[in-house]
């Protein structure tokens, strides 16, 4: 009953009667076919195996054989067998019988193995498609709302800044010096949280951009930007080193936003020292494919160890804003980058001791 | 026709950046020449002449049209495509003034045939002067299309 379980009844009627009607065919044409006795079963255990695999060909090849020789070996209708030759054709029918329904089984097996990996392949980019178009979704949520914070964000503040501004000139005679200074610290602090709209959309922005990375030499990078940052001049005592810096492969624009930010906040925490002294060197990794480590460092005010894991956060300062201007995106914008890099950044520091910066761009130069 | 004739439609749905910008063309003595509309669809009734404005003759418009992205009934990327899509207006100066510097936006309204696209910053002195060169451009300098409308 397995090999019923195994063929199915309707396979197994088939596979019984294909050699039957093979029998029927060939006794009927035998004028014609003979002396060919296997010549329609060969067909009939063919599309036997196809049907049944190796227990269908088995069958097949066993009524076969059992009808070629009782009715069309040279004694028709006995099983006598006098010849050699026929001996050895019948051998050869049961091997050849065989040999089909191994093949055919295999056939179908590995067939049937494509089919499920094929199934399993689909439904893994089924949900790989579900889980693209959620974050289609949660992606153009998030534009939606970081469009509304610039536009809608920015409308109250510029009406707060506006008014106030035209009452200072226009009103300015009926206030008395406290009410304009009051006046004066609206203006400011919604000029404050204009710049700081402004760098919470451009942080936002950085996780959603390309990452376009290049060739790049770190040190004309950090030229660049220290060019940019000094521009204007007005540093006092000032002495800067930039080694020649390993190359790598990152994305210019962002990386020249790393050191614009690290160089920055360098200058800004030494400004008060005389001479302020930044230094941009390069080490080779610890771990395997961290690629080298470039350092940042300067001999400013630098901050207790103890808030070090505050430091890389959005709008988290280690000063207060009278010391020291900033909205405390600078380092979190940093942190970002390197980490879509594939990288990592630490800092070292103490109190009064300066402060450095280590950080890698993940992969290979 | 009304005593000034309309050099400046300024299509703005935030009464305070309304005020504001009134405020800072005050300053220049073009504030009576500038009609303002409160959303898209009653900018392109004006530019249009149509419904409430069906009085206005088009071929008087506007200089310049300020116009603001984020407006209620149809917004500003619409009204900009339906000015350049009508022969008769495809012309008219179309300068975006809006809160928005998404790089979608700006990308979009370039490729509509706007003539200048302004981000409004939040620095009323910066806006102010914004306002005034604008004013002084389009108002002033800038020789409008002779063609007709």
């Amino acid at each position: 009953m397995t090999l019923l379980r195994r063929i199915g009844l309707k396979r197994l009627t088939l596979v019984v009667l294909l050699p039957l009607a093979a029998f029927a065919l060939q006794s009927i044409f035998w004028a014609a076919i003979r002396p060919f006795a296997w010549f329609l079963f060969f067909p009939a255990v063919f599309f036997s195996s196809w049907i049944g695999g190796l227990s269908g060909g088995v069958i097949a090849t066993l009524i076969s054989t059992a009808l070629a020789w009782w009715a069309f070996i040279p004694r028709e209708y006995s099983f006598a067998l006098e010849d050699p030759v026929s001996l050895a054709s019948m051998g050869l029918f049961l091997g050849m019988g065989f040999l089909f329904g191994y093949t055919q089984e295999r056939i179908t097996k590995a067939n049937l193995r494509t089919a499920e990996a094929l199934a399993v392949a689909r439904s893994a980019n089924e949900q790989l498609q579900d889980a693209n178009e959620k974050i289609e979704a949660a992606n153009s949520e998030l534009e939606a709302f970081s469009y509304s914070v610039s536009h809608d964000l920015r409308a109250p503040l510029r009406a707060m800044d506006g008014f106030s501004k035209i009452l200072l000139e226009r009103y300015a005679e009926g206030l008395a010096p406290e009410g304009q200074r009051y006046l004066g610290i609206v203006r400011d602090s919604s000029r404050e949280m204009g710049v700081m709209v402004d760098e919470l959309l451009n942080f936002s922005r950085l996780g959603r951009q390309e990452l376009e990375r290049r060739p790049v030499a770190p040190a004309d990078v950090a030229r660049a930007a220290l060019g940019e940052l000094t521009a204007n001049g007005s540093e006092g005592h000032l002495e800067v080193r930039i080694d020649e810096l390993p190359a790598c492969r990152a994305d210019p624009g962002l990386l020249k936003l790393v050191f614009v930010n690290l160089l920055g906040n360098a200058l800004k925490f030494s400004r008060d020292r005389d001479p302020a002294i930044i230094e941009v060197t390069a080490r080779d990794g610890e771990g395997a494919g961290d690629g080298p480590v470039y350092v940042v460092r300067d001999n400013g005010v630098g901050f207790d160890m103890r808030y070090a894991d505050k430091l890389f956060g959005v709008f988290q300062r280690l000063h207060r804003a009278e010391e020291f201007e900033g909205t405390g995106v600078g380092l979190a914008i940093v942190a970002r980058i390197v980490e879509r890099h594939g990288g990592r950044i630490w800092a070292e520091s103490a109190p009064g001791a300066g402060a450095t910066f280590l950080f890698t761009l993940g992969g290979k130069p | 026709m009304s005593e000034h004739p309309i050099e400046l439609l300024l299509v703005e749905d935030d009464s305070r950046d309304v005020e504001l910008t009134l405020l800072a063309f005050q300053d220049m003595k073009l504030a009576n020449n500038i009609h303002v509309a409160r959303d898209g669809a009653e900018a392109l009734e004006f530019v249009f002449a149509t419904d409430r404005y069906a009085g206005r003759d088009v071929d008087h418009g506007p200089r310049v049209v300020l116009l603001d992205l984020k407006l209620p009934k149809v917004d500003g990327l619409e009204v900009l495509r339906r000015i350049r899509s009508d022969p008769r207006t495809r012309t008219l100066p179309v300068v975006v003034l809006t809160s928005s510097n998404q790089e979608r936006d700006v990308t979009e309204a370039y490729a509509l045939g706007v003539n200048s696209y302004i981000v409004k910053p939040v620095d009323f002195d910066r806006f102010a002067q914004a306002i005034r060169e604008l004013g002084l451009y389009w108002m002033v300098l800038n020789e409008p299309p002779i063609e007709p409308r």
